[in-house]
C-alpha cells in the first residue's frame, strides 16, 4: 500500500461512517454534522480521483451552501436545545430490503465490469471544465440559470406570508 | 464546440420563458388596486410560441440542432405543439378558479410558463444532462404551483409530497445517467446509442442497470405503479388547473422523453427492458384501476385514473419504436384533451374555495347544467374508451401496437381493465343523468374563458373519435423522425 | 499517486452512499433528515460521475457534477421553503403526520 492508498481508505471510511451516522442518528443535529464529514470525505476522494477544482467546489457549495441551508431549516423549525428532535424509525424492513438489494446488485455489476483505465496524468482541470461549460454543455449551462431563477421564484412564493396574498 | 450554433430549436422555449419574466414584471408594476393582466399575457406568449413551432415545422428549421443538445425534428415539434396547447388550455381554466379561491397572483402564471419551458426542453433534448435540467425546471416550478394554496394544509402537503418523491426520483434518474455515462463516456443520446449497440456482456449489465434507474426516475414522473403513491395526494391538494396541467402536460412531456431515450437510444437493449416495461404496465393498469374503484372523491378518482392511463400508454412501448411512437403520440393528444376537460369541469364550477368533489355534488347536473354535464360525460366516456370518442381510437392503437409486437396477454389485461374502469367513470355519468339534484345549485357560473377551454377539449375529443386520420398522420411522421 | 483500483473502489463507495441515502429516505420520517438523505444519494451520484470521468479519461463527468450541484442547491432551497411553510401550519415535520388526504 502506498501513501495514497492509505489516504484513500481514510477518506472512504470517513465518508461511509459519517454517511451511516446521517441515516441512523436519532438527533437532527447529529445528522447534519455527520453530513458535513461526508461532504469532506467525498471532497477528499475527488482530489484522489484527479478532480481538484471539483473538490474545492464541493466544499464551497455543499458545506458552505446546502449544509448551512439545512441547518437554517433545522433552527427555524426547532428550538436548538429541544431534545425532542428525535424521529421514529419505521419501515425498517422494506427500507433494508430495497437498500440491500440495490447495493448487492450494483456492487456485483461494478465489480465484474472491466473499467477501461486510460492512463491520464492528473492535471489542473479548471480550464478544460470552463471550455466544456461554454461549449458542449452550453445549453445545460444556460438552462441551469433558468432552473435557479425558477427555484428562487418558487421558494419566495411558497414562504410568503398569507396576508400578502 | 460541436455542431453549429443555431438557436432556432430554442425559439419556442425562449418565447415562453421571456413571457414568464414579463408576467412577473407586469405583476410588480401593476398598482395594488388593479389586477395584473397575467392570464392574457401568458396566453399571448403561449400562442406566439405555438406560431414559432408552426414556422419551424413549415420552414427550413426542421431538423435544426443546437450543439447536438436540442433538436427541432418532427418529434420535438409535435410534442412542443401538444404541450403548448395543453398549457394554453390550462391558462384559460385558471383565472376564474384562482379568483374563486383568492389565489389570483402573477407568480402562478410565471411558474406555469416556466414549467412549460421545462417540458419543452424535456421533449427536445438530445442529451441526458440537458434533459435532466429541463426535468428539474419543470418539477421545481410545479412544486411551487402545488403549494400555491397557502391557507390550505392539503395544498402544502401536496407540495411536500411532490417535492420529496420528486427529489428522490431525481437521484435515481441521475444515477442512471451516471451509469450510462460510465458505459458510453458521453451523455449524448447519439453516442449512447452507438455505445449500447457495441457493448460487451459485462458492460451490458451495467447499461441495463442504468436504463433501469432511468426508468425508475421516469416512472415517478409518469406516475406508474409502484412509483405512483404521490399522485393522488398531489392531484387532490394542488389547485385544480395546476392538477390539470400536471396530469396532461407532465405525463406527455415525460413520455416524450422516455420514448426518445428508450425507443431510440437504448433500443439495442429492448429485449431486456421490454419485459420490465410490460410488467410495469400490467401492475400499473391493475393497481390504478382497482384503486380508482374505491375512490369517493372525484379528484382522487381522476388521479388514480391518470395512473391507470400511464399503464395503458406503457403497453405500447413493447412495440417497435415507429409503431409505439405513433400510438403513444396520438394517445397523449387524446389524453391531454380529455384530462384537461375532466379536471377543467371541476375547476370551472369552483366557488368560494369549494369545488364539486363527490357524486352527490354532481347529482342531477344534467338538469341544471345540460351543456356542462354533456361535456363531462364526453370526457368520462372517452376515458373509458367507448367507441365514437377519441379514447377508443387511442386505446385501439395502443393495444394494437402491443398485439402486433406479440404481447397479446398484455393487450388483454388492458382491455379487461378498461372494462373495470367503466364502472367508476360511468358511475359519475349515471349520477349526473339519473339522480335528482341535492340541495341548491351553489356552484359558480362557468366563466367565458373556461367555456372556451372546455368546449375546445370536448370538440377535440369528439373530432378525434370520429376522424382521427390527420392527427394520426402527424403522429406517424413525428414518430418516424425518432428512427 | 495514481491507482487504477481507486476507480473500482470509488464506484463501490458511490453505491454505498447511494444505498445509504435510499435507506434513509425509507427509514427517517423527519422531512429535513429525508432531505439530508437525498443529498447523500446525490453525493453518491457525484462520486460515480467523477470515478467514471477518471475511467473514461474525459472531463465530461466532472462537468456533469456541477449540474448535479446546481440542482441539489435549487432543491434544497425549495425544499426548505416548503418545510418552513408547513411548519407555520403544523408544529411537526413528521412525514406520517401529513395525512389529511387518504384514500
Amino acid at each position: 500500500m502506498t501513501a495514497a492508498d492509505y489516504v484513500f481508505w481514510v477518506f472512504a471510511t470517513a465518508t461511509v461512517v459519517s454517511g451511516a451516522v446521517v441515516v441512523f442518528a436519532r438527533s437532527l443535529i447529529y445528522s447534519a454534522f455527520a453530513l458535513l464529514f461526508t461532504f469532506f470525505g467525498v471532497a477528499g476522494l475527488y482530489v484522489l480521483l484527479g478532480a481538484d477544482f471539483l473538490a474545492a467546489t464541493q466544499l464551497l457549495i455543499y458545506v458552505g451552501g446546502i449544509l448551512v441551508l439545512l441547518l437554517f431549516g433545522v433552527m427555524l423549525t426547532h428550538r436548538i436545545y429541544d431534545l425532542k428532535l428525535r424521529t421514529e424509525k419505521t419501515q425498517l424492513g422494506p427500507g433494508l430490503i430495497v437498500a440491500a438489494g440495490i447495493f448487492i446488485i450494483f456492487a456485483n455489476a461494478a465489480l465484474i465490469t472491466e473499467w477501461p483505465t486510460v492512463g491520464r496524468e492528473p492535471a489542473p482541470t479548471t480550464k478544460e471544465i470552463g471550455r466544456l461549460f461554454l461549449g458542449e454543455y452550453l445549453l445545460a449551462f444556460e438552462a441551469a440559470s433558468v432552473l435557479l431563477l425558477v427555484a428562487l421564484i418558487g421558494a419566495a412564493m411558497i414562504v410568503r406570508r398569507k396576508k400578502d396574498a | 464546440m460541436s455542431g453549429e450554433l443555431d438557436l432556432r430549436p430554442l425559439v419556442p422555449a425562449i418565447i415562453v420563458g421571456v413571457t414568464g419574466l414579463v408576467v412577473l414584471l407586469a405583476q410588480a408594476f401593476t398598482p395594488k388596486d388593479r389586477r395584473a393582466p397575467s392570464a392574457p399575457l401568458s396566453l399571448t406568449g403561449l400562442l406566439a410560441a405555438l406560431a414559432a413551432v408552426w414556422l419551424l415545422a413549415s420552414g427550413g428549421g426542421r431538423g435544426a440542432v443546437l450543439a447536438n443538445a436540442v433538436s427541432a425534428d418532427a418529434y420535438s415539434l409535435f410534442f412542443q405543439a401538444l404541450l403548448l396547447g395543453i398549457a394554453a388550455v390550462a391558462v384559460l381554466l385558471s383565472p376564474s378558479y384562482l379568483r374563486a379561491n383568492g389565489l389570483d397572483r402573477g407568480e402562478y402564471y410565471a411558474l406555469l410558463l416556466f414549467s412549460v419551458v421545462g417540458m419543452l426542453g424535456l421533449v427536445s433534448s438530445l442529451e441526458l444532462v440537458s434533459m435532466f435540467v429541463a426535468l428539474e425546471i419543470m418539477s421545481i416550478a410545479l412544486y411551487g404551483m402545488a403549494g400555491l394554496y397557502r391557507s390550505r394544509m392539503e395544498s402544502q402537503e401536496a407540495a411536500l409530497k411532490y417535492f420529496v418523491t420528486g427529489a428522490f426520483s431525481s437521484a435515481f434518474f441521475l444515477y442512471g445517467v451516471a451509469l450510462l455515462y460510465g458505459v458510453s463516456g458521453s451523455t449524448s443520446l447519439d453516442r449512447l446509442e452507438w455505445a449500447v449497440s457495441t457493448l460487451t456482456t459485462d458492460s451490458a449489465a451495467l447499461a441495463l442497470l442504468g436504463a433501469g434507474m432511468l426508468l425508475v426516475g421516469f416512472g415517478f414522473k409518469i406516475a406508474s405503479v409502484p412509483f405512483h403513491m404521490w399522485a393522488p395526494d398531489v392531484y387532490e391538494g394542488a389547485p385544480t388547473p395546476a392538477t390539470a396541467l400536471m396530469s396532461a402536460g407532465v405525463k406527455a412531456a415525460a413520455f416524450g422523453a422516455l420514448l426518445r431515450v428508450f425507443g431510440s437510444a437504448l433500443h439495442a437493449l429492448a429485449g431486456e427492458w421490454q419485459p420490465l416495461v410490460a410488467s410495469l404496465a400490467v401492475i400499473t393498469m391493475v393497481v390504478g384501476n382497482l384503486a380508482a374503484l374505491a375512490q369517493g372523491n372525484l379528484k382522487r378518482m381522476l388521479a388514480f385514473s391518470s395512473v391507470a392511463h400511464a399503464g395503458y400508454v406503457l403497453t405500447a412501448l413493447v412495440a417497435s419504436p415507429g409503431q409505439a411512437g405513433e400510438a403513444v403520440l396520438f394517445y397523449l393528444v387524446v389524453y391531454g384533451a380529455v384530462n384537461l376537460g375532466a379536471f377543467g369541469t371541476i375547476a370551472a364550477l369552483s366557488r368560494e374555495g369549494r369545488e364539486p368533489l363527490s357524486l352527490g355534488d354532481v347529482a342531477g347536473m344534467a338538469e341544471r347544467r345540460p351543456a356542462l354535464a354533456a361535456a363531462l360525460a364526453v370526457f368520462l366516456v372517452s376515458l373509458t374508451g367507448i367507441p365514437v370518442t377519441a379514447g377508443f381510437v387511442g386505446k385501439f392503437y395502443l393495444f394494437n401496437a402491443a398485439v402486433t409486437a406479440g404481447w397479446v396477454g398484455l393487450a388483454l389485461v388492458g382491455v379487461l381493465m378498461s372494462v373495470v374502469s367503466a364502472y367508476y367513470y360511468l358511475r359519475v355519468v349515471v349520477a349526473m343523468y339519473m339522480r335528482d339534484p341535492l340541495g341548491e345549485d351553489t356552484w359558480a357560473r362557468v366563466s367565458p374563458s373556461a367555456t372556451v377551454a372546455l368546449a375546445l377539449s370536448a370538440v377535440i375529443t369528439l373530432v378525434l373519435g370520429i376522424y382521427p386520420a390527420p392527427v394520426l398522420t402527424l403522429a406517424r411522421i413525428a414518430a418516424r423522425s425518432l428512427l | 499517486m495514481e491507482n487504477p483500483a481507486f476507480v473500482h473502489h470509488a464506484v463501490v463507495l458511490s453505491l454505498i452512499l447511494f444505498a445509504l441515502g435510499t435507506l434513509g429516505v425509507f427509514l427517517r420520517r423527519n422531512v429535513i433528515t429525508v432531505l439530508m438523505c437525498v443529498e447523500l444519494m446525490l453525493n453518491g451520484v457525484n462520486l460515480a460521475f467523477v470515478a467514471f470521468s477518471r475511467a473514461q479519461g474525459t472531463l465530461d463527468g466532472q462537468v456533469l457534477v456541477f449540474f448535479v450541484m446546481v440542482v441539489a442547491a435549487a432543491e434544497a432551497a425549495v425544499g426548505l421553503a416548503i418545510v418552513i411553510a408547513l411548519h407555520r401550519h403544523r408544529d411537526t415535520l413528521d412525514l406520517d403526520a401529513f395525512n389529511l388526504m387518504k384514500g
